[in-house]
């Protein structure tokens, strides 16, 4: 069974001044998060909210491991898949093959492995006939297609998005949802981002950060409707295209 | 947990190995991507600009010619081979951390893979200058000694444990202090004509015991007079050895120092 606890979790960063005279001063401490208490269990979908500078980045950290808290405790279940920045793990100067190659040894599989898994990235992704033509050739589209094909090859209990996120939620135009499909596969879901309609399809849970400090956490039903009331209508983001639609 | 202790953040770099290797590879395959010659384009440079060398250095300096010649000729070719090796590695993994500071802190990867595909992607530069290097010296000089096998391969690992000890302390301090790294790029620069690689140690006279001090003499001697000779110095085995353990212990016991560092002076980069 896959599960996240944070008990009183809070991480902390010095300021400093970057300005010549006074470079490396500290000026004061930031709680990016401040004593947090959660939990996450199998069977959640998570969709972390807040505007801008409310620590949700942060908090995917904390909860993928890749930042430690600066006070608290944080206990995890499960293998975490953090995809927080786009494919970092992608050379655009490079060929899709080898490409995919790498994601493959980054994933940790074998060498006898790789041309399968290869074989099967490119017919997933549609991206047969493109195997030899660099990554940055390809459009958006394409892009995306390859990056969900990746994400869906691994397997892992936890899953956690950035914002990004949203690029990879287009539905093809067969239909074909393979965000959902990432999700089916995972016990626990966790993503940060400011599309409400994305929540709705996606998330039973939702988390409110402001501050660093979680002020609402519950089902979706309850507490959606209440973060919606909180914001300037301005600030509701509907479905549309947006420059998050960038591929890698 | 990236803040793992020293036997984590190895065995999670050992876990990624394979890709380690692989993208060391794909870089040495960037790095030529546009290049006729290929990888062939390094070596044929190595071993004509050190020609080049020898002969001005034999008309300005005097030497003999014929044996002395092909001596000097080899030594010179032999220097310049594990100085380019060991001055990429100072510069490549004092800078890396702060390269790669954005992915550092969003992925999951162990600090030290990030150094250690930097050295892999040298270790293969190198591996492609080796073998021509041992073939010309084998054509130029009377025959290799057999351990000279051995301190090839000492040496090269030594070389290989300094860059993480030195990756994972100086890198860190680059990010602290921004001015770190050109002072390393100057200051390899003059370490370049401080250390015998196309002058001998005998023109130092009665100073020669002062060389010991320069550190990368010492890994310089293990690689050429094993490689030439088939026999190292007592004293620059041990210096070698010495300062590659400290240089490993120091940059591994202190990760979870290196972690919250690197994270905490992040946003400054």
């Amino acid at each position: 069974m896959s599960y996240i606890r944070l008990k009183s979790v809070s991480v902390s960063y010095d300021l400093r001044n970057t300005n010549k005279s006074t470079n490396g001063k500290i000026t004061r401490r930031f709680f990016a998060l401040d004593s947090l208490n959660c939990e996450i269990n199998d069977g959640d979908r998570v969709a972390v909210l807040g505007a801008a500078g409310s620590g949700k980045t942060s908090f995917l950290k904390v909860v993928s491991g890749i930042l430690p808290p600066t006070k608290g405790t944080l206990h995890v279940n499960g293998k975490v898949n953090a995809e927080l920045t786009k494919n970092h793990t992608m050379l655009g100067e490079l060929s899709i093959s080898d490409n995919i190659r790498l994601a493959a040894y980054y994933r940790g599989l074998k060498a006898s492995q790789v041309d399968v898994y290869l074989n099967e990235l490119l017919l997933s992704s549609g991206l047969d006939n493109f195997r030899n033509q660099p990554l940055k050739v390809l459009s958006a589209g394409m892009k995306r297609a390859l990056t969900t094909s990746l994400l869906f090859a691994d397997s892992a209990q936890v899953v956690v998005f950035d914002e990004w996120v949203n690029a990879l939620t287009k539905v093809s135009e067969d239909g074909v949802d393979v965000f959902r499909d990432v999700i089916d596969r995972s016990d626990i879901l966790i993503f940060a981002t400011h599309k409400l309609p994305l929540v709705q399809k996606y998330c039973n849970r939702v988390i409110v950060l402001q501050d660093g400090v979680i002020v609402e956490d519950g089902p979706l039903e309850k507490v959606l409707p209440l973060y919606k009331a909180q914001l300037d209508p301005n600030e509701l983001v509907e479905d549309s295209e947006d420059s998050d639609d960038e591929g890698l | 947990m990236p803040n793992s202790n020293p036997l984590g953040e190895l065995s999670r770099t050992w876990q990624m190995r394979r890709y380690i290797a692989y993208r060391a590879y794909l870089n040495q395959k960037l790095s030529v991507r546009r290049s006729k010659i290929g990888i062939y384009i390094e070596p044929i440079m190595l071993i004509v600009s050190t020609f080049l060398i020898t002969v001005v250095w034999n008309k300005l300096f005097g030497k003999g010619g014929g044996r002395e010649f092909q001596d000097f000729y080899l030594y010179v070719l032999c220097s310049f081979t594990i100085w380019g090796f060991i001055s990429s590695i100072v510069r490549k993994t004092s800078s890396t951390l702060v390269r790669r500071a954005k992915f550092i802190t969003t992925t999951q990867d162990p600090l030290l893979s990030w150094v250690a595909i930097d050295l892999a992607s040298e270790l293969f530069s190198f591996l492609l200058l080796l073998p021509a290097v041992i073939v010309v010296c084998l054509l130029v000089s009377d025959g290799l000694h057999l351990s000279s096998v051995f301190y090839v391969i000492y040496g090269v690992l030594l070389v290989l444990l300094s860059g993480i000890g030195f990756g994972l302390t100086v890198g860190v301090a680059c990010f602290y202090y921004g001015d770190l790294q050109r002072l390393i790029s100057a200051f390899m620069s003059v370490a370049f004509l401080l250390t015998p690689i196309i002058w001998q140690l005998e023109r130092l006279g009665e100073y020669k015991s002062y060389i010991y001090f320069n550190p990368f003499y010492n890994y310089l001697a293990v690689f050429r007079d094993g490689l030439l000779l088939g026999r190292v110095g007592n004293l620059e085995l041990i210096i070698a050895t010495s300062t590659t353990l400290v240089l490993l212990i120091v940059g591994l016991s202190f990760l979870r120092f290196q972690y919250r560092a690197i994270r905490a002076h992040a946003f400054s980069i």
